[in-house]
Protein backbone atom coordinates (compact mmCIF):
# COMPACT_ATOMS: atom_id res chain seq x y z
CA UNK A 1 0.00 0.00 0.00
CA UNK A 2 1.45 3.39 -0.91
CA UNK A 3 1.86 6.10 1.75
CA UNK A 4 -0.99 8.25 0.44
CA UNK A 5 -3.42 5.29 0.51
CA UNK A 6 -2.38 4.57 4.09
CA UNK A 7 -3.00 8.18 5.10
CA UNK A 8 -6.40 8.16 3.37
CA UNK A 9 -7.40 4.99 5.18
CA UNK A 10 -6.37 6.44 8.54
CA UNK A 11 -8.29 9.64 7.81
CA UNK A 12 -11.50 7.79 6.97
CA UNK A 13 -11.14 5.23 9.73
CA UNK A 14 -13.47 7.42 11.78
CA UNK A 15 -15.71 7.97 8.75
CA UNK A 16 -18.58 9.45 10.68
CA UNK A 17 -16.22 12.17 11.95
CA UNK A 18 -14.78 12.80 8.49
CA UNK A 19 -17.88 12.55 6.32
CA UNK A 20 -21.13 11.98 8.16
CA UNK A 21 -21.54 14.87 10.62
CA UNK A 22 -22.89 17.36 8.00
CA UNK A 23 -25.36 14.72 6.84
CA UNK A 24 -26.56 14.07 10.38
CA UNK A 25 -27.04 17.82 10.77
CA UNK A 26 -28.91 18.12 7.49
CA UNK A 27 -31.16 15.19 8.32
CA UNK A 28 -31.97 16.83 11.63
CA UNK A 29 -32.62 20.18 9.92
CA UNK A 30 -34.95 18.64 7.34
CA UNK A 31 -36.82 16.68 9.99
CA UNK A 32 -37.30 19.72 12.21
CA UNK A 33 -38.29 22.08 9.41
CA UNK A 34 -40.73 19.60 7.87
CA UNK A 35 -42.25 18.91 11.28
CA UNK A 36 -42.64 22.63 12.00
CA UNK A 37 -44.18 23.33 8.58
CA UNK A 38 -46.47 20.35 8.91
CA UNK A 39 -47.72 21.58 12.26
CA UNK A 40 -47.99 25.32 11.65
CA UNK A 41 -48.71 25.15 7.93
CA UNK A 42 -46.06 27.74 7.14
CA UNK A 43 -45.80 26.63 3.54
CA UNK A 44 -49.47 26.98 2.81
CA UNK A 45 -48.99 30.06 0.57
CA UNK A 46 -48.92 29.52 -3.17
CA UNK A 47 -45.18 30.00 -3.43
CA UNK A 48 -44.49 27.80 -0.39
CA UNK A 49 -41.88 28.61 2.28
CA UNK A 50 -38.13 29.02 2.08
CA UNK A 51 -35.61 28.36 4.81
CA UNK A 52 -31.87 28.58 5.04
CA UNK A 53 -31.70 25.68 7.48
CA UNK A 54 -29.55 23.71 5.06
CA UNK A 55 -26.59 26.04 5.81
CA UNK A 56 -26.13 23.86 8.89
CA UNK A 57 -24.74 21.30 6.46
CA UNK A 58 -21.81 23.57 5.62
CA UNK A 59 -21.41 24.98 9.12
CA UNK A 60 -21.12 21.54 10.68
CA UNK A 61 -18.44 20.47 8.21
CA UNK A 62 -16.12 23.23 9.42
CA UNK A 63 -14.70 21.29 12.36
CA UNK A 64 -13.50 18.29 10.37
CA UNK A 65 -10.32 19.87 9.07
CA UNK A 66 -9.39 21.26 12.49
CA UNK A 67 -9.70 17.73 13.88
CA UNK A 68 -7.64 16.26 11.05
CA UNK A 69 -4.81 18.75 11.43
CA UNK A 70 -4.58 19.11 15.16
CA UNK A 71 -5.30 15.54 16.23
CA UNK A 72 -4.88 13.11 13.38
CA UNK A 73 -1.84 14.74 11.76
CA UNK A 74 0.48 14.42 14.81
CA UNK A 75 -0.69 10.85 15.33
CA UNK A 76 -0.05 9.97 11.67
CA UNK A 77 3.42 11.50 11.84
CA UNK A 78 4.23 9.37 14.88
CA UNK A 79 3.24 6.40 12.72
CA UNK A 80 5.77 7.80 10.22
CA UNK A 81 3.34 9.00 7.59
CA UNK A 82 5.11 11.82 5.71
CA UNK A 83 3.73 15.34 5.53
CA UNK A 84 3.42 14.96 1.76
CA UNK A 85 1.38 11.76 2.08
CA UNK A 86 -0.91 13.37 4.66
CA UNK A 87 -1.42 16.44 2.45
CA UNK A 88 -2.21 14.35 -0.63
CA UNK A 89 -4.56 12.16 1.40
CA UNK A 90 -6.38 15.20 2.76
CA UNK A 91 -6.79 16.57 -0.76
CA UNK A 92 -8.37 13.30 -1.83
CA UNK A 93 -10.63 13.20 1.22
CA UNK A 94 -11.76 16.82 0.68
CA UNK A 95 -12.40 16.08 -3.01
CA UNK A 96 -14.45 13.02 -2.06
CA UNK A 97 -16.30 15.06 0.56
CA UNK A 98 -17.14 17.72 -2.07
CA UNK A 99 -18.28 15.13 -4.62
CA UNK A 100 -20.46 13.38 -2.04
CA UNK A 101 -21.90 16.75 -0.98
CA UNK A 102 -22.56 17.78 -4.57
CA UNK A 103 -24.17 14.53 -5.62
CA UNK A 104 -26.00 13.93 -2.35
CA UNK A 105 -27.47 17.42 -2.07
CA UNK A 106 -28.47 17.36 -5.75
CA UNK A 107 -30.32 14.11 -5.19
CA UNK A 108 -32.07 15.61 -2.16
CA UNK A 109 -32.80 18.74 -4.17
CA UNK A 110 -34.53 16.67 -6.83
CA UNK A 111 -36.47 14.79 -4.15
CA UNK A 112 -37.52 18.13 -2.69
CA UNK A 113 -38.75 19.27 -6.10
CA UNK A 114 -40.50 15.98 -6.84
CA UNK A 115 -42.34 15.95 -3.51
CA UNK A 116 -43.48 19.54 -3.73
CA UNK A 117 -41.21 20.62 -0.89
CA UNK A 118 -41.20 17.50 1.29
CA UNK A 119 -45.01 17.33 1.02
CA UNK A 120 -45.36 20.50 3.13
CA UNK A 121 -44.35 23.13 0.55
CA UNK A 122 -41.04 24.06 2.12
CA UNK A 123 -37.80 24.61 0.26
CA UNK A 124 -34.53 23.95 2.05
CA UNK A 125 -32.32 23.12 -0.92
CA UNK A 126 -34.06 24.34 -4.03
CA UNK A 127 -33.69 27.99 -3.05
CA UNK A 128 -34.11 30.54 -5.81
CA UNK A 129 -30.47 31.63 -6.04
CA UNK A 130 -29.16 28.07 -5.84
CA UNK A 131 -31.53 26.68 -8.44
CA UNK A 132 -29.87 25.16 -11.51
CA UNK A 133 -31.65 23.25 -14.24
CA UNK A 134 -28.53 21.33 -15.21
CA UNK A 135 -27.80 18.52 -12.78
CA UNK A 136 -24.03 18.88 -13.12
CA UNK A 137 -24.21 22.64 -12.47
CA UNK A 138 -26.42 21.97 -9.46
CA UNK A 139 -23.85 19.52 -8.05
CA UNK A 140 -21.11 22.13 -8.53
CA UNK A 141 -23.15 24.78 -6.71
CA UNK A 142 -23.54 22.44 -3.75
CA UNK A 143 -20.13 20.74 -3.82
CA UNK A 144 -17.55 23.44 -4.52
CA UNK A 145 -18.46 25.63 -1.51
CA UNK A 146 -18.00 22.52 0.65
CA UNK A 147 -14.43 22.13 -0.60
CA UNK A 148 -13.79 25.88 -0.21
CA UNK A 149 -14.96 25.83 3.42
CA UNK A 150 -12.72 22.81 4.05
CA UNK A 151 -9.74 24.66 2.52
CA UNK A 152 -10.30 27.76 4.67
CA UNK A 153 -10.64 25.72 7.85
CA UNK A 154 -7.65 23.57 6.93
CA UNK A 155 -5.61 26.73 6.43
CA UNK A 156 -6.69 28.04 9.84
CA UNK A 157 -5.72 24.71 11.38
CA UNK A 158 -2.34 24.72 9.65
CA UNK A 159 -1.62 28.27 10.85
CA UNK A 160 -2.31 27.11 14.40
CA UNK A 161 -0.23 23.95 13.89
CA UNK A 162 2.74 25.90 12.51
CA UNK A 163 2.68 29.19 14.42
CA UNK A 164 0.60 28.39 17.51
CA UNK A 165 -1.97 30.59 19.17
CA UNK A 166 -0.07 33.82 18.50
CA UNK A 167 0.15 32.94 14.82
CA UNK A 168 -3.58 32.29 14.71
CA UNK A 169 -4.23 35.64 16.37
CA UNK A 170 -1.97 37.43 13.88
CA UNK A 171 -3.70 35.58 11.03
CA UNK A 172 -7.15 36.60 12.32
CA UNK A 173 -6.15 40.20 12.93
CA UNK A 174 -4.41 40.36 9.57
CA UNK A 175 -7.51 39.08 7.80
CA UNK A 176 -9.70 41.57 9.67
CA UNK A 177 -7.27 44.40 8.89
CA UNK A 178 -7.19 43.46 5.21
CA UNK A 179 -10.99 43.35 5.08
CA UNK A 180 -11.17 46.76 6.76
CA UNK A 181 -8.66 48.24 4.29
CA UNK A 182 -10.56 46.85 1.30
CA UNK A 183 -13.86 48.13 2.72
CA UNK A 184 -12.37 51.57 3.42
CA UNK A 185 -10.86 51.76 -0.06
CA UNK A 186 -14.16 50.81 -1.68
CA UNK A 187 -16.04 53.34 0.43
CA UNK A 188 -13.58 56.18 -0.17
CA UNK A 189 -13.50 55.56 -3.90
CA UNK A 190 -17.28 55.13 -4.03
CA UNK A 191 -16.84 51.79 -5.78
CA UNK A 192 -18.58 49.56 -3.22
CA UNK A 193 -21.77 49.72 -5.27
CA UNK A 194 -19.91 48.69 -8.41
CA UNK A 195 -18.40 45.68 -6.69
CA UNK A 196 -21.81 44.69 -5.36
CA UNK A 197 -23.30 45.17 -8.80
CA UNK A 198 -20.55 43.09 -10.35
CA UNK A 199 -21.32 40.08 -8.16
CA UNK A 200 -25.07 40.60 -8.47
CA UNK A 201 -24.75 40.56 -12.25
CA UNK A 202 -22.78 37.34 -12.28
CA UNK A 203 -24.56 34.06 -12.96
CA UNK A 204 -25.18 32.16 -9.73
CA UNK A 205 -22.97 29.37 -11.01
CA UNK A 206 -20.00 31.77 -11.05
CA UNK A 207 -20.72 33.12 -7.56
CA UNK A 208 -21.36 29.72 -6.03
CA UNK A 209 -18.87 27.54 -7.88
CA UNK A 210 -16.24 29.54 -9.77
CA UNK A 211 -15.30 32.07 -7.07
CA UNK A 212 -15.35 29.45 -4.32
CA UNK A 213 -12.96 27.54 -6.55
CA UNK A 214 -10.59 30.53 -6.38
CA UNK A 215 -10.95 30.55 -2.58
CA UNK A 216 -10.22 26.82 -2.59
CA UNK A 217 -7.06 27.32 -4.65
CA UNK A 218 -5.72 30.21 -2.52
CA UNK A 219 -6.40 28.74 0.91
CA UNK A 220 -5.66 25.18 -0.19
CA UNK A 221 -2.29 26.27 -1.57
CA UNK A 222 -1.43 28.15 1.61
CA UNK A 223 -2.49 25.15 3.70
CA UNK A 224 -0.31 22.75 1.70
CA UNK A 225 2.73 25.03 2.02
CA UNK A 226 2.24 25.38 5.77
CA UNK A 227 1.73 21.66 6.28
CA UNK A 228 4.97 20.82 4.52
CA UNK A 229 6.90 22.80 7.14
CA UNK A 230 4.75 21.93 10.16
CA UNK A 231 6.65 20.63 13.16
CA UNK A 232 5.24 18.08 15.55
CA UNK B 1 25.26 -1.97 9.22
CA UNK B 2 24.03 1.25 10.81
CA UNK B 3 20.32 1.86 11.22
CA UNK B 4 21.13 5.43 12.16
CA UNK B 5 24.13 7.53 11.22
CA UNK B 6 24.46 11.10 12.44
CA UNK B 7 27.40 13.40 11.78
CA UNK B 8 28.01 16.92 13.07
CA UNK B 9 24.29 17.47 13.69
CA UNK B 10 23.32 20.87 15.01
CA UNK B 11 19.87 22.13 15.85
CA UNK B 12 19.21 25.69 16.95
CA UNK B 13 15.91 27.22 18.00
CA UNK B 14 15.76 30.98 18.27
CA UNK B 15 19.20 31.35 19.81
CA UNK B 16 19.07 28.12 21.83
CA UNK B 17 21.33 25.29 20.71
CA UNK B 18 19.47 22.02 21.32
CA UNK B 19 22.07 19.84 19.57
CA UNK B 20 25.65 20.88 19.05
CA UNK B 21 27.75 18.89 16.58
CA UNK B 22 26.26 15.52 17.53
CA UNK B 23 27.75 12.45 15.91
CA UNK B 24 26.64 8.88 16.62
CA UNK B 25 25.69 5.56 15.09
CA UNK B 26 23.03 3.05 16.07
CA UNK B 27 23.83 -0.38 14.74
CA UNK B 28 20.98 -2.48 13.38
CA UNK B 29 19.26 -5.15 15.48
CA UNK B 30 20.39 -3.84 18.81
CA UNK B 31 18.82 -2.09 21.83
CA UNK B 32 20.28 1.36 22.35
CA UNK B 33 19.84 3.61 25.34
CA UNK B 34 19.63 7.32 24.60
CA UNK B 35 20.15 8.88 27.99
CA UNK B 36 20.51 12.34 29.43
CA UNK B 37 18.90 14.95 31.61
CA UNK B 38 15.72 16.82 30.77
CA UNK B 39 16.39 19.27 27.97
CA UNK B 40 19.64 17.55 26.99
CA UNK B 41 18.47 17.17 23.36
CA UNK B 42 17.30 13.53 23.27
CA UNK B 43 13.78 14.21 22.04
CA UNK B 44 15.03 16.74 19.50
CA UNK B 45 17.43 14.14 18.12
CA UNK B 46 14.66 11.54 17.85
CA UNK B 47 12.33 14.04 16.18
CA UNK B 48 15.00 14.77 13.59
CA UNK B 49 15.62 11.05 13.03
CA UNK B 50 11.91 10.57 12.34
CA UNK B 51 11.52 13.59 10.07
CA UNK B 52 9.35 15.48 12.52
CA UNK B 53 11.91 18.24 13.02
CA UNK B 54 14.34 19.88 10.62
CA UNK B 55 18.02 20.04 11.53
CA UNK B 56 19.91 23.32 11.24
CA UNK B 57 22.98 21.57 9.82
CA UNK B 58 24.72 18.20 9.73
CA UNK B 59 24.17 14.81 8.17
CA UNK B 60 21.42 12.42 9.22
CA UNK B 61 20.86 9.03 7.65
CA UNK B 62 18.36 6.36 8.63
CA UNK B 63 18.87 3.05 6.85
CA UNK B 64 21.33 4.87 4.61
CA UNK B 65 19.01 7.68 3.50
CA UNK B 66 17.92 11.09 4.79
CA UNK B 67 14.65 10.57 6.68
CA UNK B 68 12.98 13.89 5.94
CA UNK B 69 9.83 13.31 3.85
CA UNK B 70 11.26 9.98 2.79
CA UNK B 71 8.49 7.37 2.74
CA UNK B 72 10.92 4.56 1.98
CA UNK B 73 12.69 5.28 5.26
CA UNK B 74 9.81 6.43 7.44
CA UNK B 75 7.67 3.41 6.59
CA UNK B 76 10.28 1.44 8.55
CA UNK B 77 10.21 3.73 11.58
CA UNK B 78 7.89 4.08 14.57
CA UNK B 79 8.36 6.82 17.16
CA UNK B 80 6.47 6.60 20.44
CA UNK B 81 6.91 9.49 22.77
CA UNK B 82 5.48 10.46 26.10
CA UNK B 83 3.82 13.59 24.73
CA UNK B 84 2.29 11.82 21.72
CA UNK B 85 -1.09 13.35 20.93
CA UNK B 86 -3.78 10.83 20.09
CA UNK B 87 -7.06 11.69 18.39
CA UNK B 88 -9.16 12.08 21.53
CA UNK B 89 -12.31 10.63 20.03
CA UNK B 90 -10.54 7.43 18.98
CA UNK B 91 -11.15 4.35 21.03
CA UNK B 92 -8.20 2.13 21.95
CA UNK B 93 -9.20 -0.32 19.23
CA UNK B 94 -9.39 2.45 16.64
CA UNK B 95 -5.94 3.75 17.56
CA UNK B 96 -4.57 0.25 17.08
CA UNK B 97 -6.47 -0.09 13.79
CA UNK B 98 -4.90 3.16 12.58
CA UNK B 99 -1.46 1.92 13.58
CA UNK B 100 -2.13 -1.36 11.78
CA UNK B 101 -2.86 0.58 8.59
CA UNK B 102 0.25 2.75 8.90
CA UNK B 103 2.77 0.13 10.01
CA UNK B 104 3.80 -2.39 7.35
CA UNK B 105 4.96 -5.08 9.78
CA UNK B 106 2.06 -4.77 12.25
CA UNK B 107 1.35 -7.93 14.25
CA UNK B 108 -2.33 -7.88 15.20
CA UNK B 109 -2.14 -11.01 17.35
CA UNK B 110 0.76 -9.57 19.34
CA UNK B 111 -1.17 -6.31 19.78
CA UNK B 112 -4.18 -8.26 21.13
CA UNK B 113 -1.95 -10.10 23.56
CA UNK B 114 -0.42 -6.82 24.77
CA UNK B 115 -3.89 -5.29 25.23
CA UNK B 116 -4.66 -8.19 27.56
CA UNK B 117 -1.27 -7.98 29.30
CA UNK B 118 -1.78 -4.31 30.08
CA UNK B 119 -5.47 -4.89 30.92
CA UNK B 120 -6.50 -2.11 28.56
CA UNK B 121 -10.21 -1.48 27.92
CA UNK B 122 -10.16 -1.81 24.12
CA UNK B 123 -13.51 -0.12 23.55
CA UNK B 124 -12.90 2.88 25.78
CA UNK B 125 -12.23 6.28 24.16
CA UNK B 126 -8.63 7.42 24.56
CA UNK B 127 -9.76 10.61 26.29
CA UNK B 128 -11.19 8.50 29.12
CA UNK B 129 -7.92 6.63 29.76
CA UNK B 130 -5.58 7.34 32.66
CA UNK B 131 -2.07 8.62 31.95
CA UNK B 132 -0.63 5.15 32.50
CA UNK B 133 -3.18 3.50 30.21
CA UNK B 134 -2.39 6.04 27.51
CA UNK B 135 1.28 5.17 27.88
CA UNK B 136 0.35 1.50 27.50
CA UNK B 137 -1.37 2.30 24.19
CA UNK B 138 1.87 3.86 22.94
CA UNK B 139 3.91 0.89 24.11
CA UNK B 140 1.55 -1.54 22.37
CA UNK B 141 1.76 0.42 19.13
CA UNK B 142 5.55 0.63 19.39
CA UNK B 143 6.01 -3.07 20.04
CA UNK B 144 3.35 -4.43 17.68
CA UNK B 145 4.52 -2.18 14.85
CA UNK B 146 7.64 -4.36 14.62
CA UNK B 147 9.17 -1.35 12.87
CA UNK B 148 12.82 -2.01 11.91
CA UNK B 149 13.64 1.19 13.82
CA UNK B 150 11.46 1.78 16.88
CA UNK B 151 12.10 4.76 19.11
CA UNK B 152 10.59 5.03 22.59
CA UNK B 153 10.92 8.40 24.28
CA UNK B 154 9.98 8.10 27.96
CA UNK B 155 7.19 5.73 26.92
CA UNK B 156 5.97 4.77 30.37
CA UNK B 157 4.90 7.93 32.10
CA UNK B 158 2.30 6.99 34.69
CA UNK B 159 2.82 3.24 34.32
CA UNK B 160 3.16 1.33 37.56
CA UNK B 161 6.16 -0.92 38.28
CA UNK B 162 4.28 -4.08 37.28
CA UNK B 163 3.25 -2.66 33.92
CA UNK B 164 6.80 -1.41 33.30
CA UNK B 165 8.11 -4.89 33.96
CA UNK B 166 5.54 -6.27 31.48
CA UNK B 167 6.94 -3.81 28.93
CA UNK B 168 10.54 -4.90 29.55
CA UNK B 169 9.62 -8.59 29.40
CA UNK B 170 7.60 -8.32 26.19
CA UNK B 171 10.25 -6.13 24.60
CA UNK B 172 12.98 -8.66 25.29
CA UNK B 173 10.85 -11.66 24.25
CA UNK B 174 9.81 -10.06 21.01
CA UNK B 175 13.25 -8.68 20.30
CA UNK B 176 14.69 -12.18 20.61
CA UNK B 177 12.21 -13.49 18.02
CA UNK B 178 12.16 -10.42 15.79
CA UNK B 179 15.45 -8.54 16.12
CA UNK B 180 15.22 -4.89 15.19
CA UNK B 181 16.74 -1.59 16.21
CA UNK B 182 15.24 -0.18 19.38
CA UNK B 183 16.17 3.21 20.78
CA UNK B 184 15.00 3.72 24.33
CA UNK B 185 15.18 7.08 26.02
CA UNK B 186 14.41 7.02 29.71
CA UNK B 187 15.30 8.42 33.11
CA UNK B 188 14.72 5.04 34.78
CA UNK B 189 18.24 3.93 33.97
CA UNK B 190 18.57 1.26 36.61
CA UNK B 191 15.41 -0.46 35.34
CA UNK B 192 16.61 -0.66 31.75
CA UNK B 193 20.32 -1.09 32.38
CA UNK B 194 20.25 -4.83 31.69
CA UNK B 195 18.31 -4.37 28.46
CA UNK B 196 20.74 -1.98 26.84
CA UNK B 197 23.47 -3.13 24.53
CA UNK B 198 24.73 0.32 23.63
CA UNK B 199 24.52 3.63 25.46
CA UNK B 200 24.64 7.18 24.21
CA UNK B 201 24.62 9.91 26.81
CA UNK B 202 23.73 13.40 25.65
CA UNK B 203 24.35 16.39 27.84
CA UNK B 204 23.64 19.99 26.90
CA UNK B 205 23.27 19.00 23.26
CA UNK B 206 26.55 17.09 23.00
CA UNK B 207 27.40 13.40 23.08
CA UNK B 208 29.28 12.71 26.31
CA UNK B 209 29.33 8.90 26.22
CA UNK B 210 28.95 6.61 23.21
CA UNK B 211 29.92 3.05 24.17
CA UNK B 212 28.82 -0.54 24.52
CA UNK B 213 26.87 -1.04 27.72
CA UNK B 214 29.00 -4.03 28.78
CA UNK B 215 32.16 -2.02 28.24
CA UNK B 216 30.81 0.77 30.42
CA UNK B 217 29.72 -1.62 33.15
CA UNK B 218 33.11 -3.29 33.21
CA UNK B 219 35.20 -0.14 33.21
CA UNK B 220 33.73 2.33 35.65
CA UNK B 221 34.24 1.58 39.34
CA UNK B 222 33.36 2.98 42.71
CA UNK B 223 36.30 3.04 45.15
CA UNK B 224 35.88 3.51 48.91
CA UNK B 225 38.26 3.55 51.81
CA UNK B 226 40.44 5.87 53.83
CA UNK B 227 41.19 9.12 52.07
CA UNK B 228 44.90 8.28 51.82
CA UNK B 229 44.36 4.76 50.44
CA UNK B 230 41.74 5.85 47.92
CA UNK B 231 43.86 8.81 46.76
CA UNK B 232 46.86 6.55 46.31
CA UNK B 233 44.85 3.95 44.38
CA UNK B 234 43.11 6.51 42.16
CA UNK B 235 46.21 8.51 41.40
CA UNK B 236 46.37 9.46 37.72
CA UNK B 237 42.70 8.78 37.01
CA UNK B 238 40.41 11.81 37.04
CA UNK B 239 37.39 10.96 39.22
CA UNK B 240 33.88 11.42 37.90
CA UNK B 241 32.59 12.06 41.39
CA UNK B 242 34.04 12.41 44.86
CA UNK B 243 32.44 12.41 48.31
CA UNK B 244 34.14 12.40 51.68
CA UNK B 245 32.65 11.74 55.09
CA UNK B 246 34.45 11.34 58.42
CA UNK B 247 37.79 10.54 56.84
CA UNK B 248 36.34 8.00 54.45
CA UNK B 249 36.54 8.84 50.79
CA UNK B 250 34.44 7.44 47.96
CA UNK B 251 35.27 8.21 44.34
CA UNK B 252 33.75 7.13 41.05
CA UNK B 253 36.39 6.39 38.43
CA UNK B 254 35.77 6.01 34.68
CA UNK B 255 38.21 3.06 34.57
CA UNK B 256 39.88 0.70 36.98
CA UNK B 257 43.47 1.83 37.76
CA UNK B 258 46.18 -0.70 36.83
CA UNK B 259 47.51 -1.18 40.34
CA UNK B 260 46.68 -3.39 43.34
CA UNK B 261 43.67 -2.29 45.35
CA UNK B 262 45.35 -2.17 48.77
CA UNK B 263 43.12 -1.05 51.64
CA UNK B 264 40.24 0.00 49.44
CA UNK B 265 37.04 -1.63 48.26
CA UNK B 266 36.39 -1.55 44.53
CA UNK B 267 32.93 -2.19 43.10
CA UNK B 268 31.49 -1.83 39.63
CA UNK B 269 29.72 1.48 39.17
CA UNK B 270 26.06 1.19 38.22
CA UNK B 271 25.05 2.55 34.85
CA UNK B 272 22.78 5.05 36.57
CA UNK B 273 25.61 6.36 38.76
CA UNK B 274 27.91 6.54 35.76
CA UNK B 275 25.32 8.56 33.83
CA UNK B 276 24.62 10.84 36.80
CA UNK B 277 28.29 11.48 37.47
CA UNK B 278 29.10 11.99 33.80
CA UNK B 279 26.41 14.60 33.37
CA UNK B 280 26.86 18.21 34.34
CA UNK B 281 24.91 18.77 37.54
CA UNK B 282 23.70 22.33 37.55
CA UNK B 283 27.09 23.76 36.72
CA UNK B 284 26.30 24.59 33.11
CA UNK B 285 27.40 27.96 31.95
Amino acid sequence: MNPTSKAVRVQILKWNQTFAIPWYSLALAITLVVAIYAVVGGGASDSGGHTGAATIFYASSAGTQLWLINQLFPFCMAMSVTRGAFVRATMLVVAAEAVIAGVGLTVLDRIERATGGWFVHVQLLDLPYLHQENVFAQALVYGVPMAAISAVMACVGAVFRTFGQLGLWVFGMGAAFLAAVVFAALTLTHTAGSVGHFFASQPSLANLALYPLVVLAVFGGAWALLMMRARI
Amino acid sequence: MSAVFVEDLTMRYRGHTALDGVGLEFQENSIHGLLGRNGAGKTTLMRILTGQEFATSGRVEVFGQPPRENSAVLSRVCFIRESLKYPTNFKVREALAAAAIACDAWDAAFAERLVRDFALPAHRPLKKLSRGQLSAVGIIIGLASRAPLTLFDEPYLGLDAVARQVFYDRLLEDFAEHPRTIVLSTHLIDEVADLLEHVVLIDAGRVVIDADADELRGQAVSVAGSAEAVSAYAQGVAPLHRSELAGRLRVALPRRPARPADGVSVEPLSLQDLIVFSTSQGDRK
